[in-house]
Order: structure tokens, then sequence, then C-alpha cells
């Protein structure tokens, strides 16, 4: 009979975590895990749901950082105050992740944790620099999402981890995302573009970093689209210039399969969607 | 597992497998077959109900992630015979062809409306942009929601 652990707080969690075995799932919204589950693709002996665990249910503004719970859903944070302006590429992307019914149940946590190329909010927390706060039954740990989210499907969580929340530094400037489908809704993610601009009173970019998701097995940072804007305005110059840098960097590294030709031409239109969210 | 939840406004408890969909969970334990299953992966909304007040894809809920909540149901929505407001209104408008994404639509404009009662045209076809339909085309579906808003606001005044 399959096990199942339903803990109301953290230390509850710390210590169901510690029954955990290598065949074990952790199970938030679970909209991609019961996927997974119903077609035998695996067959766990135990399933902790970490939807009780009140801790990481909320949006928290700390001091210099604001902590993003877990098991936050993405409508959650679609409408969460706390996160517009700085923080918009945060519900950019949680608000148009699948579907309502899909938004309504999946959450920050399964989305990083499932790790897909396509992964709508993964390029958002690389762009922020986000740090993913761990529980195991020793205690909490930190370490940078580059250093969790290893590639597709795989991360650097241990069978008896489980994220609790997501740490993003204040003062990110005015960040934005945009995401290209296949189709305006319920559409998986083909390029996921997650910008931070940091634009003097011209508008004049000080610092910039782009993030593209969904063009190689984890989200890439866009240096030569960030050169093309550094130390001047966003013009229509400017914006084509990144945009070609992005289309560059897709035909250097995104395999032909995984729809390389269309995303080279449709890179352009993304970038210019994202950069209009700017002054 | 033993499940304890609100269902349909009534306290439900049963015995059953942490593993086991909420949609099976309704069609096969409690014979509630109102809710349907039409592709099992959260694309088509078939199988829409409304969980504390917001709506999900039942075939992705499973009976441990239910302990305490509140779920409401297609069978749930009329009152004492009486059909919902939103179900009449899908009947007048022939918003029901073949019936099988009914189900669906309606619990996701349940959601919308409970939500949102005077919700535009937009606003409309991004709540129902989980639920497909083969058959009509959308547009008497999203004339249903219309006038459903309708009349509660003109019942409001």
């Amino acid at each position: 009979m399959m096990k199942n652990y339903h803990p109301n707080n953290m230390e509850e969690l710390c210590r169901d975590l510690s029954q955990l075995t290598p065949e074990s799932k952790i199970i938030s919204g679970g909209t991609d895990l019961i996927i997974r589950l119903h077609s035998g693709a695996v067959k766990p002996d135990a399933l902790l749901y970490m939807g009780g665990v009140k801790e990481c249910r909320t949006v928290e503004e700390k001091e210099d950082y604001i902590e993003i719970g877990a098991a936050c859903t993405m409508t959650q944070l679609e409408k969460c105050p706390l996160l517009r302006p700085e923080l918009g590429a945060i519900p950019d992307a949680t608000g148009d992740v699948g579907s309502p019914q899909i938004r309504n149940n999946g959450t920050i946590g399964g989305n990083i944790a499932n790790a897909s190329p396509a992964g709508d909010t993964l390029p958002v927390l690389w762009m922020l620099e986000a740090q993913v706060v761990i529980a195991s039954p020793a205690g909490l740990r930190a370490a940078p999402i580059h250093e969790v989210v290893l590639g597709p499907g795989r991360t650097s969580l241990g069978h008896q981890e489980a994220i609790v929340a997501f740490r993003v530094k204040k003062g990110a400037g005015c960040t934005a995302f945009v995401k290209l489908g296949f189709r305006g809704k319920v559409t998986i993610s083909r390029i996921g573009l997650a910008v931070r601009l940091d634009q003097d009173d011209q508008g004049v970019v000080r610092s910039a970093r782009i993030i593209a998701g969904a063009i190689s097995l984890t989200p890439v940072e866009v240096t030569a689209a960030e050169e093309a804007l550094v130390g001047k305005a966003l013009t229509h110059e400017t914006v084509a210039a990144a945009g070609k840098a992005l289309s560059d960097l897709i035909m250097k590294i995104t395999p032909e399969k995984f729809d390389r030709d269309y995303k080279v031409w449709a890179a352009k239109g993304v970038m210019e969607d994202v950069l209009a969210k700017f002054h | 597992m033993k499940l304890t939840f609100v269902l349909n406004g009534k306290t439900t408890s049963l015995e059953v497998a942490p593993d086991k969909r909420l949609l099976d969970l309704l069609r096969e334990d409690l014979h509630m077959t109102g809710t349907k299953e039409g592709c099992g992966e959260g694309e088509c909304g078939a199988c829409t109900v409304i969980i504390d007040g917001e709506a999900v894809h039942s075939c992705l809920v499973l009976a441990c992630q239910l302990e305490g909540r509140s779920v409401l149901t297609i069978e749930g929505l009329a009152e004492n015979g009486e059909l919902d407001r939103i179900q009449r209104n899908f009947v007048e408008e022939t918003a029901v062809q073949c019936g099988y994404c009914t189900t669906g639509m309606i619990m996701s404009a349940k959601a919308l409306l409970m939500h949102n009662p005077h919700p535009t045209v937009e606003e409309i076809r991004v709540a129902l942009s989980g639920n497909i339909c083969r058959c009509s085309g959308y547009s008497q579906i999203i004339r249903a929601v219309q006038r459903t808003a309708r009349e509660m606001e003109e019942e409001q005044a």
C-alpha cells in the first residue's frame, strides 16, 4: 500500500522527509507528476504532499529579499501585489503557464523541481539569480538556482530533500518575461525570454541581464544581446541588434530538431515583445 | 488512506488509495459521472471541478491532496431540483451539442463568475481557455456565459 505524508508545517515536513526512499515522490500541485503516475512511468512507494505546509504557501517581504513559498500556485503569484513592478517577470511567467485550471493547482516549486527545459519559471529565476531554499531532515540549506536544476528532469536534490522557498533579491530594477508558443494559450514555451534592465531617466541602459529558456537544456544567458543594449537607449536599431544576437545564439546552440529554424526566425519578435515592456 | 473532505457542501469520508485521481474517485467510488475524462492530461478541461473556489482539472488532483478541502462538482450546482442559472443558459443558448465538454465549460464559467461577476468577452475567453469544444465553435458558449452575467447583474439591480 502506498504511503502518504501530509505535513502541516516545516517541522513536520523535515520529520516526514526522513521517511522517504529513493522511490518516493514529493507532490505539490501534481500537474506534471500525476500524468507520469497515471501512465505508470513512475511507481512511487510514497507520496509527500507539500500543499499543507503553511510556510510554503506565502510570499513574504524581508529586508533585502522577497521569499516565495515553493507551494505557491501560479495563480497566487500572478496576482501577488508584492511582485510588481520590480519582480514583474514572475507574474508575467506564472500568469501564462498552461490553462487557468493548471495555474490554480500547479506551483512554482513543482515547475522548478520538474526541471523541464521548457519550464516557464526557469529562465525567470535564472535571470533573478534566485536562491533555492531546500529542506531535509538535517534542516534548511540554500543553493543558487543553477546548482539545483542541472538538466532536463534532473536536479541536485537528494531523495529526502524538498524545495521550500525561493529567495529573490530586492532592487532588481525592472524585469519582464515573454513566452512564445505555437498557439496563444495553453502552450508549451518554445522561447522564454526573461529580462532585467536597469535604465536611467533617459532610458539609457546601465545594465542588462537577458536569459533565454527553452532553447537549450537549461536556461542560457544571451550575453551578446546584453552587450547590444548597454550604454544605449531602446531604439528600433538596438532592439533589432539584441534580437539578432538571440537568433545567432539559437542557430549556434539549439539542435535542429528542437524547432531551431523556426526559433531563429521568431527570436527577433520575442525580443521586440519583451523589450516593449521597458522604456 | 482515510480521506475526509467537503463535497458539494457535505462532509464526506471514504477509504481510498492516496494516488487515486479525484476524477476517478468521483466517477467510480462515488458514482458521480457528471465529470468527464477527455484527455487525462490537463489539456481538454472536460474534467474541470472547483476546489476551494478555484477551477482545477480533476484528472490532475489526487486523493492525498484533498484532505479538508472543499470540492464543487456539476452535481452540486442544481439546487432543489432547479438548474443553476449557468446550466439553464447553456441550454437556452444552444451551447450544448454533444455535451461532452459541457460539464467542464460550466464549471470554468461558474468559477469565473464567482470571482468576477462582470467579465468582458476577453476575460470569458481566458477563463475558458482551458476547456476545448469540438462541436460548437464556442460562440454559443460565450453567449451563455455573457447572458448569465447579465441576468445576475439585473437581479442585483
